[in-house]
């Protein structure tokens, strides 16, 4: 298949070790012909529900943009979209929020990191809190960051869309770029496949990834491919944390080599 | 996988760096098994941490010993020069290539000097690795005495430091006192750790211990609070809360 639309986490070795469950959760939907909304998240490493906090914020913010999507209809609008996906972020924190006190559990037990996009034949927009990153191919064949991973000072610290004042460190990128490619990923993979200082996609590690993926022939098989690779020992050597890989490939004609 | 795809390539990046101090009493009450028991001990944190893939790539440690004077480990030319004249450098070994030296103990115990060198031995390594886009957990001071410092006019300056420096979240400091270790005094030095009194000399634990808590940290992961192993090896001296 020359297409793909592809969503899967992975747990990491780390979390396996220390009977940690896996902390990503990740969708990636087409709502309507020609309309895909992708959610994937990361739950902070020692907050106990955080595995919870991320399903539960993938699953509420897919829902809230799916509906937005068929019912506005109105997807050549980016101003709009844009509100939306803050109003989003918002709206999936409130049904958090809402889920701790059912729960009588303190919020932040249920901290996660979220990325969440919305792709139309007019634009792509997405919306970031945390350290993810959404890497594009365009028609030449270039990949090109869009988000960065929001860090502080040290290597395990970032913000949540449980952390106080999160508007603050929410991006929002809108691109107009013809997209042939999209993948995301939390920051598990990060250090495999951008160069940390510039954030810029390492194209020996996004181009195979595409090509190779465009090889199978279903659905089922680029599941297993990713799988496969994220659970590989070479991936494990680098990183014992959680992985999750979202891509989407639109249909091509001319498929670089 | 199959053949027929290309192999995926990594991106070449610095790992992220865990720089920790370690801060030895070699005075000369040390001497005899004491420091038989240190020096076997940071061959077990050399084995131990080479021995997790990570924690050896990620790991840096320093030694800076006080004894008399205080001196510093340097990597290069194997030896121990005067605190004054050490710089992050010089001091800060990969735990992969980490190389022990055996410690000879003499003399008084000048801590609160060899706190302050341990600091900016800290200050200089998080320049260098901000200058070279490296990035980093936060550093650990661990220091480790049987006795009570005998730089009184300086130790109570570097306690100070070390607070300060905590509060701004620049560092975190552990404190361990074995023998006649003067524990009150120890508990000035973190705000964060209460001093732990070792156990008889289970330095070879601690140091196993060590090890353990920082392979966890080299593969912590955002959110994550340093949340230690137990110590089998010795007591949480809560006495000075």
């Amino acid at each position: 298949m020359t297409w793909g639309l592809i969503a899967k986490s992975v747990i990491g070795s780390s979390h396996l070790l220390s009977n940690k469950p896996c902390q990503d959760a990740c969708r990636a939907e087409e709502v309507s012909p020609g309309i895909y909304v992708f959610s994937w998240a990361d739950g902070a490493g020692s907050a106990i529900y955080s595995d919870e906090g991320a399903l539960f914020a993938v699953t509420e913010s897919m829902k809230i943009l799916s509906e937005y999507v068929i019912t506005e209809r109105n997807e050549e609008n980016e101003e709009q979209l844009i509100l939306f996906i803050r109003e989003c972020f918002a709206k999936t924190l409130s049904g958090l929020t809402a889920l701790a006190e059912l729960k009588r559990i303190s919020l932040k037990e249920y901290a996660s990191t979220l990325t969440l996009a919305v792709l139309t034949k007019y634009s792509l927009v997405i919306g970031q809190i945390g350290d993810g990153v959404v890497v594009i191919e365009n028609d030449s064949n270039d990949f090109i960051t869009l988000t960065h991973p929001t860090r502080g000072e040290y290597e395990n610290e970032t913000v949540f869309i449980t952390t106080s004042g999160y508007e603050e460190y929410l991006q929002v990128v809108v691109s107009k770029e013809k997209i042939h490619s999209l993948i995301g990923m939390t920051d598990g993979l990060i250090t495999l496949c951008t160069v940390l200082s510039t954030n810029s996609p390492h194209y020996g590690f996004f181009n195979p990834l595409a090509r190779n993926l465009e090889k199978l022939k279903t659905t089922e098989e680029q599941l297993e491919y990713i799988e496969q690779f994220l659970s590989s020992d070479i991936v494990n050597a680098k990183t014992g944390d959680d992985k999750t890989l979202v891509v989407f490939l639109s249909p091509k004609t001319d498929l670089p080599v | 996988m199959s053949d027929q795809f290309t192999a995926i390539e990594f991106a070449d990046n610095p790992e992220p760096r865990c720089p920790v101090v370690l801060l030895i009493d070699k005075s000369g009450s040390m001497g005899g098994e004491p420091i038989n028991q240190v020096n076997e001990g940071l061959r077990v944190l050399a084995d131990e941490l080479k021995s997790d893939n990570l924690a050896s790539l990620r790991v840096e440690l320093a030694i800076v010993t006080f004894g008399g004077d205080v001196r510093v480990y340097d990597k290069f030319t194997t030896t121990e020069v005067n605190g004054a004249s050490s710089d992050a450098n010089m001091a800060f070994v990969s735990a992969i290539d980490f190389n022990p030296p055996i410690l000879i103990p003499s003399g008084q115990t000048p801590m609160g000097e060899a706190v302050e060198v341990g600091l900016r031995l800290i200050r200089e390594r998080k320049d260098s690795y901000k200058n070279n886009g490296i990035r980093y957990y936060r550093p650990w001071l661990f220091l480790m005495t049987d006795g009570e410092p005998t730089d009184s006019e300086r130790w109570p300056k570097a306690a100070e430091q070390v607070i300060q420096e905590e509060a701004r979240k620049g560092v975190i400091c552990f404190c361990v006192g074995t023998d006649n270790a003067r524990m009150d005094i120890l508990a000035k030095f973190s705000s964060i750790n209460p001093p732990v009194k070792m156990n008889g000399l289970h330095f070879k634990e601690m140091f196993q211990w060590l090890s353990g808590s920082l392979s966890g940290i080299a593969q912590n992961k955002p959110g994550d609070q340093v949340s230690l192993p137990t110590q089998t090896w010795g007591t949480i001296d809560t006495s000075s809360i």
